[in-house]
């Protein structure tokens, strides 16, 4: 039984460990792109 | 996402108290609804991968290369998970947790051939000689991903034949299959949901490079 909770397990801690992923690049992404605008509406000014 | 964690919540009722106990096996064969599931989305992201390989090559639309990008990141998630689950599974039922057999040699490779694709593409700066690279190597790659699929069919292997498509003589009890089915539904669901979380990833990052343009050439 053992082996059936390991295999399981692995499977949805790769799932998880991978949408945690995406959403931290994605946060830190929208941090860089919030950044940017900001700078590119400064030079315009 | 909803649908997705039911069909999750589903699979696990339907792997573990509804599905019958295998013969020969025992309990550990319950091990087949995940392990099935993650091949049966791995291969299918690969082959996006090669098509969109073609798509990019053809028409030259960047939104191929993030496609085909999202499709070989997953696909070498599930193809791990496939990987991990495969001896985990061999380990009670054969006393071994690998045999370098025809089929688990080729997942191996294919599993090596898209990692190495992912590493690769960071190699490149340039996105238009980086989005060529990734098309021409995807589409490259897929004859291991063809032949790690018919690996079965072709070669005896230790690996068990295939219960789906297996021709003559192989086949599902009726349970299993349909427990077989919600998993594999469920992770193709769960596949399409992550990758247009990846492609919009990808359109974020092309954003960035766009805006740090803009300021480079405003300065």
């Amino acid at each position: 039984m053992q082996y059936i909770f390991w295999a399981y397990a692995a499977v949805w801690v790769l799932n998880v460990l991978y949408m945690a992923s995406i959403n931290s690049r994605q946060t830190a992404l929208r941090r860089e792109i919030d950044t940017l605008k900001s700078m590119v509406d400064q030079k315009q000014r | 996402m909803a649908l997705t964690a039911a069909g999750m919540v589903a699979t696990m009722y339907g792997a573990f108290l509804w599905a019958p106990t295998e013969v020969t096996m025992g309990d550990v064969q319950r091990i087949f609804y995940i392990h099935m599931a993650c091949w049966a989305v791995a291969f299918p992201a690969y082959f996006v991968v090669s098509f969109t390989g073609i798509a990019y090559l053809i028409n030259g639309n960047m939104k191929w290369d993030r496609i085909g990008l999202a499709c070989a990141e997953i696909g070498t998630l599930f193809c791990t998970g496939g990987l991990i689950t495969g001896p985990l599974w061999a380990k009670p039922a054969w006393g071994v947790w690998w045999t370098w057999d025809m089929r688990l040699t080729l997942s191996l490779i294919v599993w090596l051939l898209y990692l190495s694709y992912l590493l690769l593409r960071d190699f490149i700066e340039e996105p238009v000689k980086r989005a060529k690279f990734a098309a021409i190597y995807g589409i490259f790659a897929i004859p291991a991903v063809i032949f790690d699929y018919m690996a079965i069919r072709l070669w005896r292997t230790q690996h068990p034949q295939p219960v789906i498509m297996g021709g003559e003589g192989s086949g599902l009890d009726p349970t299993m299959r349909m427990v077989l089915l919600i998993s594999t539904v469920t992770f193709v669901v769960w596949f399409i949901l992550l990758a247009m979380l990846r492609v919009r990833l990808e359109k974020q990052r092309d954003e960035v490079s766009q805006l740090r343009r803009e300021l480079m050439m405003g300065s």
